[in-house]
This record gives structure tokens, C-alpha cells and sequence, in this order.
């Protein structure tokens, strides 16, 4: 009984376990894709930022001939030692050599491009303010640092628009700082997306202080997580202040849940506050995922340890059910419990097999010469089936008198024995509610005729006894050899 | 005739005025004035935050000898001039801000005196005030715009900082205190004068990065008079011979030896 429940029981486990199992996939598998885009966006903003870096780097190399050009140098060196405050003489002719060289820049011709004196004044502009000469700008780092000799960059943002700046010092005749030259190319929205195609399938966004300055969204692939809008990179960026670790570190990432999306926030090195945003979609596992498996999945299934573990649990099953109900030893034990329960007085050996019907015989016998016995030691008084369970009570009290007890002493004692039956019988089948017009004496007494001379030769006793009983809502007649 | 007294009254009038005016000139003198040793001056290093970067790259060019900071003498320093006859700084006080330096780089005002910071930068500014060796910031953070305008208003006499929340390296101080008088720019070189003053008492004094670094008395008594503020040394008395001073170029020139040699 325990081990068939118990096996029950672990089916049902099985089966629950495995719905919670298929549910618990999707979520780890979101939850361990949502691991992985955090750690993938964050791969990508130190991408983005290496990608700055070193763009800054070749701004700053390229720089280098420009800043070095022997006609610019001499004019650098009037510009130095001119006498007036304004450098208006001057400045036409370094603006003209500035386009010059700016020309000879290919890719890197810069839209913004001055050329500074020592004093921090521009002598010479092309692009922004073209030819605009005068205005002091040695306060700015930019140019403060490279007047006194440094290589630097900077971000810029004039009139709305970020420029990536780099300055270099200009000197003459290896000896004497002239001045500086800044050099500013402007984040324009090719720029953007050449910074996005090094991170396929992210958002990008350039910010500074309440602007964005440019962004690009890609086309999600065909079947690929689309990477969350400008607009929701752009959107937390008012409350960007209040995370400590962007005022600590400059760099924090987090979920976008209404986007569906991770996102990862970078300052950017330079005066106006800038920085970087990339975003990525966060995936999840469809609920019909089982539906789109392909061939491959499929095949890559372990069917045959699954079916064998199926198979395996499924005799499991039958061998405790067989163990504990359908064993010899099992069905003996149930037939001496329900004879010890009641109502029959005696065991069916019919329903038995092998030793069971041995022991069930030999248990019968017992009862019938405890019968016996106990008729006798009362002088017959005792001779209805009904009195069975009285002199089974006494058997102990009356030991070896009992084993004939039900026999019947002759055949018209037993004629009325098979009367109290007929009448049993015809009792049963009105309480079950079954006809008992065409049930009479002479056909139900011939009929144990029969039934008695078939026990008889098949369990080789001295006679049958007949009792009623109830089954499956029907009244019947129950044989068993007796003595 | 009565056109004829109109205009002999008007020729009375304007002789009069002459004779007036040739009179106030004759009362009315300069004070030329130096500044000596400002070369000498270094900007204080600004803290930055943690967090702030300025650039991706800042290396030295390879070739010569980084130079060390220097203060600009006609940007950083401000010569102030009081006395008796000198009117106070007048309402409201201007201050031009362009190439992350407010100019003069000491602004000397009246305690309430409103400030208009004139942002003439190629950058926006996001300016706030502490005081000097403070942190609170007496007059909030606020976007100045490229060639917009912002008015503050300090709240007590002290020395202030303006700061600015993008830049740390911008530089401006704030002193405001009573007796702030007329405010002569000095030139490259350090010259700086003030016209038409009464004979009277004056001083004279130099002040850079909110700290007074130099002061002179000077007597104007019918004549124009010369005054020398050496910063870092006891101030040459008034009266003085002007020193010949070097041509622009040729100052430049000293300088980047000295920067060359440094």
C-alpha cells in the first residue's frame, strides 16, 4: 500500500515537477540572458569609450604635421612678437594657412580650427567664426595646457553641438612655445552610428547637459531583440544626479523595465560634462519556445534516457502494485482479514492459488472441526451457519471439536440448510431489488445439487457450504468445500 | 537785436566754459603706475572631483620642457585705486567672462552689490559661488549661455569663489568688502593708470586670486606721478622713476626663456 501511494505520489511529483521545471527554463533562461546583456553593455560602453580614446589619439597624431608646418611656425612667430594687442594684421595669414592645412587633413579637416598666441588670444580661425581673431581663450584647459606645452583633447560644446577638440603646442626652431593649434571635429550623426557599428545591436546615445547631441537606434535582425529607442536612453538622464555611483565613478548601468531593456551611462572626459549611453534589448524566452525547436534541438533531445527512465518508473509502478495487491502471499492475507471481518465464515480456496489455497483448505478444515466439535460438545443444539461465529468465539474454549461442525448430519439436516439459504438468498436479491418471481426452491436446491458434487470432486472434501453474499449489487451464491 | 544778444550771450557762455574746463585740467592729474613680479605668481591648483576628467590625453609634446603655470598679469591681477576722491564701484559691477577667466580675475565689489557676469566664452558656463575655503555654495549652480548674462548678488562682505560646475579649472574670485574704489586694468606688461584724479592721498593695491599681494601709497600733488607695485616685495615708494619697460615682444621673449630654461 505505502509503496504503491508512494509511487503515486512520485508520479504526480514527476509530472509537477515537470511543469514547474519548463516554467522555471524561461525564467533562469531570462534571467541568466538579462546577466549576460548587463555584462555585455557594460562590455560595450568600455568599448565605446576605448573607441573615443583612441580616436582621441589619432586626432592628436594627426595633429602633429599640422602643428609643425614651417610657414605656419613663422607665422605663429610674428603673430608672437607683434606689438600690438590685436592680432588683426596677422590673423588673416594664419587663417589662410590654417584652411590650407586643414584641407590636407582628409577625414580629420576639422570644422573647428584656430591657431593660438601665447597670450591665449586666437590669431587665426577657420570653420566656426571663420577669421574671427582676438578673442581669449588660454583660460580653457584645452588651451591653457597646450600653450604650456601639453598634447591634450577636450569635448567641447559650441552653439549646441559637441566637438571633440585637440590642441598641440606650436614651436619654433625646437626653443620657444609660439602658441597652440585646436583642432574640433563635431559629433554629427555619421560619427554616432560609426561608434554604434562597432557595437551591433545597441542603442547609442552622445549627451551633455540637458541635450542629447546624437544617437542611433539599429534594425533589430530578423528574429533579434530590438535595442531600446533613443528617447528611453535620453529620458533617464534627468535623474542620472541621484545615483551615487554615476557621481562617484562617472558610470552606472541599469534596467530599463518598461523598455524591456539594460542601459549603461558613461561620463565622458572634457568641459561640458558630456557622456555616453549604449542600450540593449533584454530577451526573453517565448511562451510557444517549444514550438519553434527545430530539427537540431530536437535531435539533440536524449530521448533514450528519457523513455528508459519512463519505462523504468512504469514497471517500478507494476511491481510494487503486484507486491502489495496481486502477490499469493498478499491475497491470502486479505482473504484471512476479511474472514476474520466478516461476514463470510469461511475462506474461498477458488480465489486462491498455489500454497494460498493450501493454507486457505487447511484453515478451512480447521474452522469445520472446531464446528464440529462444538455441535457435538452441545448436543446439536448448535447446527445453523448462523451459529458459526459463536462457536468460532468458543473455539478456543473447545479445542479439536469444532473441524465438522458445519457438516451436516444427514440430508434432511442439510435440506435445511440449503432452506435457510434459499431463503437468504430470496431475502438478498429483494433487498438488491432483483426479480425473485422465477426463483423457486426445486430449481435453487438442484442448482446446489451440482454446485455441491463439483466442489466435492474439485477440492476433494466430503461436502459444500453455501452462503449468500453480495456482489457488485447482486445477490449470489458462494460455494466452499466443507469437511 | 534780438538775435544779435542771443549770440553774443551764447559766445559768453561757451568762454566761459572754456576757462572752466582749462581750470578742472589744470587740477586734474595721472597715476602711472607697474606691476613688478607678477611672473613670479602661480596659479593655485583647483581640486577636482573624483569622478571629473578633462581629457583622454594630456601627455607633453616630447620635444620641450612643459612650462609650469604662470599667472596672466593683464587677466589674473586686478589693481584697485582708492581714495578720498574715488568713487566706489558702481551698481551693478560687470564682470566679462571668456577663456575660463572672469577678468579681471579679482572682482573687488560692495557686500549686495549686483554682479552681471557677462559669459563672452566660447563655452557655456554653469557658475555657483562659495566662499573662499567653503564648500556651500552661497549662490546657486545655474547654465550661463554663450553671450547670455547672469546676475548674482553676494550675500555678505568676504572672498568668494566662482565656481563652475563643468569646468573646475575656471578661475574668478570675489571680494567684497567696503572701500572698493576704481579698478585700473593693467596691460600685458603690467602697466596699468588712472587719469584725472584729484591732489590728494590714493592707494593703490594688487590683488590676485582674492588675496591682496601688493599696496602703495601714492601722493598726487600737481603733477603726473608714477608708482611701482612690486608683488612679493616691499612697494617701491611713490614718486619713483618709471622703469623702462621692454617692449610687448621683448617681455614675451624674456618669458619663454625663462619658460625654455625651466
Amino acid at each position: 500500500m505505502l509503496f504503491s501511494r508512494f509511487w503515486m505520489v512520485l508520479l504526480v511529483l514527476v509530472a509537477g515537477a515537470s511543469v514547474a521545471a519548463m516554467t522555471m527554463a524561461r525564467k533562469t533562461y531570462d534571467h541568466d540572458r538579462a546577466s549576460d546583456v548587463a555584462v555585455m553593455v557594460d562590455s560595450d560602453r568600455r568599448m565605446v569609450e576605448e573607441f573615443l580614446r583612441r580616436d582621441a589619439r589619432t586626432r592628436l597624431d594627426d595633429l602633429g604635421p599640422l602643428a609643425s608646418d614651417t610657414s605656419l611656425v613663422s607665422l605663429m612667430v610674428t603673430a608672437t612678437r607683434r606689438t600690438s594687442d590685436t592680432p588683426a594684421a596677422i590673423g588673416p595669414a594664419i587663417s589662410t594657412r590654417l584652411r590650407e592645412l586643414n584641407l590636407g587633413l582628409g577625414p580629420l579637416r576639422g570644422e573647428v580650427l584656430f591657431a593660438v598666441d601665447p597670450r591665449g588670444l586666437i590669431v587665426g580661425r577657420v570653420g566656426l567664426q571663420e577669421n574671427e581673431v582676438g578673442q581669449f581663450v588660454g583660460g580653457l584647459p584645452l588651451v591653457e595646457r597646450a600653450i604650456a606645452g601639453n598634447v591634450r583633447d577636450d569635448l567641447w560644446e559650441i552653439s549646441g553641438t559637441a566637438y571633440r577638440m585637440a590642441a598641440r603646442p606650436v614651436i619654433s626652431d625646437g626653443r620657444y612655445y609660439v602658441g597652440a593649434v585646436v583642432h574640433g571635429l563635431a559629433i554629427q550623426p555619421r560619427f554616432v552610428e560609426t561608434v554604434a557599428q562597432l557595437i551591433p545591436g545597441a542603442s547609442v546615445i552622445f549627451f551633455g547637459v540637458g541635450q542629447t547631441y546624437g544617437g542611433f537606434t539599429p534594425v533589430p535582425e530578423r528574429g533579434g531583440v530590438a535595442a531600446p529607442p533613443i528617447g528611453s536612453l535620453a529620458d533617464p538622464l534627468r535623474t542620472l544626479g541621484q545615483r551615487s555611483e554615476w557621481t562617484t565613478r562617472g558610470a552606472v548601468s541599469f534596467d530599463l523595465p518598461e523598455q524591456g531593456g539594460r542601459v549603461a551611462y558613461a561620463a565622458l572626459p572634457g568641459s561640458v560634462g558630456a557622456g555616453i549611453a549604449v542600450g540593449r534589448g533584454l530577451p526573453s524566452m517565448p511562451p510557444d519556445f517549444l514550438l519553434r525547436a527545430s530539427k537540431d534541438d530536437v535531435g539533440r533531445v536524449p530521448f533514450a534516457a528519457i523513455l528508459s527512465a519512463v519505462a523504468g518508473l512504469i514497471l517500478a509502478g507494476f511491481a510494487l502494485f503486484y507486491w502489495e495487491y496481486d502477490s499469493k502471499r498478499k491475497r491470502l492475507i486479505a482473504a484471512m482479514r476479511e474472514l476474520q471481518s466478516g461476514p463470510a465464515n469461511r475462506v474461498d480456496p477458488l480465489l486462491l492459488d498455489g500454497f494460498a489455497r493450501d493454507v486457505a483448505v487447511a484453515a478451512n478444515e480447521g474452522i469445520d472441526e472446531v464446528v464440529k466439535r462444538e455441535i457435538g460438545r452441545s448436543g446439536g443444539k448448535l447446527r445453523s451457519v448462523n451459529d458459526l461465529e459463536s462457536l468460532l468465539s468458543n473455539a478456543g474454549e473447545v479445542p479439536g471439536s469444532a473441524a465438522d461442525a458445519r457438516l451436516p448430519l444427514n440430508e434432511a439436516d442439510e435440506q435445511r440448510q440449503w432452506r435457510e439459504v434459499f431463503e437468504q438468498f430470496v431475502a438478498r436479491r429483494r433487498e438488491c431489488g432483483e426479480a425473485v418471481d422465477d426463483v423457486t426452491w426445486d430449481r435453487f436446491s438442484s442448482t446446489l445439487q451440482k454446485s455441491r458434487a463439483e466442489v466435492v470432486s474439485r477440492a476433494r472434501s466430503r461436502s459444500a457450504l453455501f452462503t449468500v453474499v453480495v456482489k457488485d449489487g447482486r445477490a449470489a451464491v458462494k460455494a466452499a468445500p466443507l469437511g | 537785436m534780438a538775435s544779435r544778444r542771443s549770440l553774443g550771450s551764447r559766445r559768453w557762455a561757451g568762454l566761459t566754459a572754456l576757462v572752466f574746463v582749462t581750470a578742472g585740467s589744470a587740477f586734474a592729474h595721472d597715476v602711472r603706475g607697474t606691476l613688478t613680479g607678477a611672473d613670479a605668481l602661480s596659479p593655485a591648483p583647483r581640486t577636482t572631483p573624483t569622478r571629473w576628467r578633462g581629457s583622454f590625453w594630456e601627455v607633453p609634446n616630447g620635444a620641450l620642457a612643459i612650462t609650469s603655470p604662470r599667472a596672466n598679469v593683464e587677466r589674473d591681477l586686478a589693481v584697485v585705486l582708492t581714495g578720498s576722491s574715488v568713487e566706489q564701484s558702481r551698481q551693478p559691477v560687470t564682470v566679462s567672462v571668456e577663456g575660463g577667466r572672469c577678468r579681471p580675475g579679482t572682482v573687488l565689489l560692495s557686500p549686495g552689490t549686483t554682479l552681471t557676469l557677462d559669459n563672452q566664452d566660447l563655452l557655456a558656463h554653469e557658475f555657483y559661488a562659495v566662499r573662499t575655503g567653503q564648500e556651500e555654495r552661497v549662490v546657486p549652480a545655474e547654465v550661463t549661455a554663450v553671450r547670455t548674462r547672469r546676475q548674482v548678488s553676494l550675500p555678505a562682505a568676504g572672498t568668494y569663489e566662482l565656481r563652475d560646475a563643468r569646468q573646475p579649472s575656471f578661475r574668478c574670485w570675489l571680494v567684497a568688502g567696503a572701500g572698493q574704489g576704481r579698478v585700473l586694468p593693467p596691460d600685458r606688461t603690467g602697466a596699468f593708470v588712472a587719469t584725472g584724479l584729484e591732489d590728494g592721498s590714493y592707494t593703490v593695491k594688487a590683488y590676485f586670486e582674492g588675496v591682496e599681494r601688493a599696496s602703495a601709497e601714492v601722493a598726487v600733488a600737481g603733477r603726473e606721478t608714477t608708482v611701482t607695485l612690486a608683488i612679493g616685495a616691499a612697494s617701491a615708494p611713490a614718486s619713483a622713476p618709471v622703469s623702462a619697460p621692454a617692449t610687448p615682444a621683448e617681455a614675451e621673449e624674456q618669458r619663454h626663456h625663462r619658460r625654455r630654461d625651466h
